[in-house]
């Protein structure tokens, strides 16, 4: 029999740096294959654009519709991975800036909405700025989503009571959290509502991003419409 | 502000202590206590930088407090400080939740400060690659679970529209038609790979596992598929390996049937063969096939690598790699040797009983 068995160190490290991959390796394989699927049910209905019947074109578009999702879901569990694996920063940040720098990246659908953001006195925050501004784009982006029909999205950010500690209060004037679901809200790829654009990872990755920086966001109780609560824990002397 | 807490019994090793740690870093703060009994809610309470700990103190010794402090707060450095003769013992323990040892007689502010850079610096990569390791883990079971409704949709739409499509068909169309039902099955077969991949992730149960009873197993799945590439397979009287059974059961069929699979003989040929020694076993699987150039021997375990295009020996380009992973979890290894033409020959090898038991002990000792 051999001789040539592998050291058992050697044999370790390799296992682990090439396994680190595998579920990578995995989830760039299924975007592929999420892409050739558009791809082909694209072919299809360019090839029997005369001749389809409606249930043909139905069933196309919903291979479509359904592998774009998928490659959608996939681009967001890895950007959520990304940011998790990130060296987190300490800096002491203006929070008016970070929620300026969140509403930059959302210009096209602020003005597209024709959406109104009000944002009090916020002050300093001491924080990770990269990962903060992640977490509040994804709240804003679901705030703009979730108006009521008919109705320009109206946002108003403020800090919570400072009793509490540090925390961020984002309120809309939209169709709101029911009852119950204040936890659903936070499941990765949880839609509540199956014709809103996107894959249901907003407020998950948030909440995510928000635990790692050593706080949580959660949905608080409202009249009328969501606020999203962002807590983070500060340490003493800073407000 | 580097913040300490100091546990010692006598008062004048706090002095002594705040004294070169303050000389070490200019604005350090010292909190010292006598009594080590509440120093796990200490620490809880407030964040240090670090934390002393003697080594030997009456009412909990200094290694069993260190121990209970990292327990608490994994990513806190505990440095045992140690009098004369307890530096072998202090030293053994460094690793094992005990960041570093100090022995008292040869602190200088000088080592003080260098210990505690190299203790919080390695304790922040301890927590970094704690995260990272969670995370990689949280994506693995995110791509095995989320995305399996979703593949069955599609899986239920390409079913569909093939039978939509029954009459009529061209050639184009149908050409369509089977890029998309391949690629539906291949995300059916992509996600459940991962789903057995995060399964792999968790120990497995050990225990002695007959050989025999496994490839009984693995030849009457087999049947089926044997018959279908008019090949064979030839197992001799096996022995009893430490493992787990299912886990075996997989990585086994999984060889035997790419030793069938990339097989360009008349009768493709599978032999399974075994060496046992008084510590292990290594179990033979070779075959006749197509063989594997020397430069791939290591490669294909790695995940994805497929040596031949999809189309002509059809698989997932995983099967090695968790077989790989499966063996791992179960204190074994795998490798390869292979000529092209020459058939291969992939080499298990496996713990087996009395030896096992220690090796596995030994294991758990870091």
């Amino acid at each position: 029999m051999s001789e040539l068995a592998p050291h058992d160190e050697d044999e370790k490290a390799a296992l682990e740096a090439e396994l680190a991959d595998f579920s990578y390796i995995v989830s760039h394989d299924l975007a592929a294959v999420f892409r050739h699927m558009q791809a082909f049910s694209g072919l299809l209905g360019r090839d029997l654009a005369e001749t389809a019947t409606a249930r043909q074109r139905e069933l196309i578009a919903r291979i479509d519709a359904a592998s774009t999702r998928g490659e959608a879901m996939l681009d967001e569990l890895r950007a959520c991975s990304r940011l998790q694996r990130r060296p987190l920063l300490t800096e002491t940040c203006d929070c008016a800036t970070l929620v300026e720098a969140a509403r930059l990246q959302l210009d096209a659908q602020f003005r597209g909405f024709g959406a109104r953001l009000t944002v009090a006195e916020l002050g300093p925050v001491v924080t990770d700025p990269v990962l903060f501004v992640e977490a509040l784009r994804r709240i804003l982006d679901n705030a703009l989503k979730f108006a009521r029909p008919g109705e320009a999205p109206d946002i108003e950010i403020r800090r919570g009571r400072a009793s509490d500690g540090w925390s961020l209060r984002i309120s809309d004037r939209g169709v709101g959290v029911d009852a119950g679901q204040e936890e659903r809200v936070f499941q990765m790829f949880h839609q509540l509502d199956r014709e809103t654009d996107g894959v249901g990872a907003g407020l998950a990755v948030a909440r995510r991003v928000v635990r790692r920086l050593g706080g949580d966001v959660r949905i608080l109780p409202q009249a009328q419409g969501a606020c999203v609560e962002i807590r983070l824990a500060q340490r003493s002397g800073e407000s | 502000m580097p913040t300490f807490l100091l546990l010692d019994d006598d008062p004048a090793e706090h002095d002594l202590m705040g004294f070169m740690l303050t000389d070490a870093f200019e604005d350090a703060e010292v909190v010292a206590s006598a009594d080590p009994r509440g120093a796990v809610e200490a620490c809880q309470a407030r964040a240090f930088d670090c934390v002393f700990v003697d080594y030997n103190m009456p009412h909990l010794d200094g290694l069993t407090c260190g121990l209970q402090i990292h327990a608490a707060l994994p990513y806190l450095p505990v440095i045992l400080t140690t009098g004369a003769g307890d530096e072998m013992l202090a030293a053994r323990a460094v690793g094992s939740g005990i960041s570093d040892y100090l022995p008292k007689s040869r602190t200088t502010p000088d080592l003080l400060r260098q210990t505690v850079l190299r203790a919080t610096r390695s304790a922040e990569q301890a927590q970094i690659i704690d995260e990272q390791r969670r995370e990689l883990e949280n994506f693995a079971h995110a791509l095995a679970h989320d995305f399996r409704q979703p593949i069955r949709q599609i899986r239920t739409f390409t079913d569909l529209i093939g039978e939509a499509f029954q009459e009529g068909r061209t050639v184009g169309v149908d050409q369509h038609l089977t890029h998309l039902d391949g690629a539906a099955r291949r995300l059916a077969t992509l996600v459940d790979m991962m789903g057995r991949y995060t399964l792999l992730g968790r120990t497995p149960e050990i225990e002695d596992v007959d050989l025999n009873a496994v490839l009984d197993e693995v030849r009457r799945e087999l049947v089926a598929y044997l018959e279908e590439c008019g090949g064979r397979l030839i197992a001799g009287p096996a022995p009893v390996v430490r493992g787990n059974a299912a886990l075996m059961s997989q990585v086994l069929q999984n060889l035997i049937v790419n030793g069938l699979k990339y097989n360009e003989s008349p009768t493709p040929i599978v032999m399974v063969t075994y060496a046992p020694n008084s510590e292990t076993c290594v179990i033979k699987v070779e075959d006749n096939g197509i063989g594997i150039p020397a430069d791939y021997h290591a490669e294909i375990f790695r995940p994805l690598v497929r040596l031949h295009p999809r189309g002509k020996y059809p698989g997932t380009g995983l099967g090695l790699t968790l077989a790989r992973k499966a063996l791992a979890a179960q204190g074994g290894a795998i490798w390869c040797e292979s000529e092209p033409g020459a058939g291969s020959e992939f080499f298990i090898r496996m713990p087996v009983s009395g030896a096992a038991a220690a090796t596995l002990d030994a294991d758990l000792q870091p």
